[in-house]
């Protein structure tokens, strides 16, 4: 019969995992753990974020090319007075507003033009923008030259 | 073995609320792009049409090349199988669907020279909606 050691050679020999491998193990999948939750929360929330983004670049097609199917002498491409002009409605999204589609007509003066401060095209520029419950806002702009006559 | 068995739990339940959660973004996401695309398709094909139709009662656009009284694109909402149908000429295959969600609704409109599309609404694969409006304009533009 082979003798069994005793005394502190007998409890160097133990074999077994060590209160402080449980604690490094629990601390690393605890941050792992977090790590994922975090990923995918942030991964949803872009997800529903796109969801708007697209629904603005949508509204953005939808207004410019409502304008360009315009004639120039359209009220909606006249500038009353100064040198631009903006117009806005809710950007609405189901029943929901969720920001403003607007839209400025400005003169522009071609370079090429060889009457000083001629008002030679019009720059229509749409601006779709909404917020998402947050402090910041997110855009979507589109910019198109159009005749002045 | 009791704080054990808590922690397997509380992995279990986290493991399988994110796989819902995945899936669901997922799905999202895919039905997302396919609203943009179906808008995209619409939109490069009005671009190329000089003008359109719209059966309401049979949920049918047409689009026509100019100076021809057939249409070069059909796009067809078949209500029983929920499902968006393209064909026309120069497109292979014949008739077959253009996305893999469910369409909700998909309603046109014809005016003058703008296709004015109200709503086309999709239903992701988790069940949740997304829809979107837009407007083309015939540039009759080949």
């Amino acid at each position: 019969m082979k003798p069994t050691p005793s005394g502190p050679r007998a409890r160097l020999n133990q074999r077994g995992v060590g209160l402080m491998e449980i604690i490094v193990a629990t601390v690393i999948a605890t941050v792992a753990v977090l790590g994922l939750a975090y990923t995918i929360g942030t991964g949803r929330g872009l997800i529903n974020r796109y969801e708007v983004g697209r629904a603005g670049l949508a509204e953005a097609q939808r207004r410019m090319e409502g304008l360009v199917a315009l004639k120039s002498t359209a009220p909606e491409l006249q500038i009353p007075s100064g040198s631009s002009v903006t117009y806005a409605d809710p950007f609405v999204m189901g029943a929901t507003t969720v920001g403003t589609s607007a839209y400025t007509v400005a003169w522009v003066h071609d370079p090429s033009s060889t009457v000083a401060n001629s008002n030679d095209l019009r720059r229509v520029t749409v601006r779709v923008s909404w917020t998402l419950g947050g402090p910041d806002s997110d855009a979507v702009t589109l910019q198109r030259y159009f005749p002045a006559h | 073995m009791v704080l054990a068995s808590l922690v397997m739990l509380a992995l279990l339940g986290f493991y399988i609320n994110s796989q819902a959660t995945w899936n669901d973004a997922s799905s999202q996401t895919i039905t997302q792009r396919e609203l943009t695309m179906v808008i995209e398709r619409i939109t490069e094909k009005a671009h190329m049409a000089s003008q359109g139709s719209w059966d309401a009662a049979g949920n049918q656009l047409d689009l026509y090349p100019p100076g021809s009284p057939n249409a070069f694109y059909t796009l067809r909402w078949d209500q029983t199988d929920s499902l968006l149908y393209e064909s026309g000429t120069n497109i292979a295959g014949g008739e077959h669907p253009i996305l893999g969600s469910r369409v909700m609704t998909f309603q046109v409109a014809c005016v003058d020279s703008v296709l004015v599309l109200s709503n086309l609404t999709l239903r992701t694969a988790a069940g949740k909606f997304v829809s979107a409006a837009s407007t083309m304009t015939f540039m009759n533009r080949p």
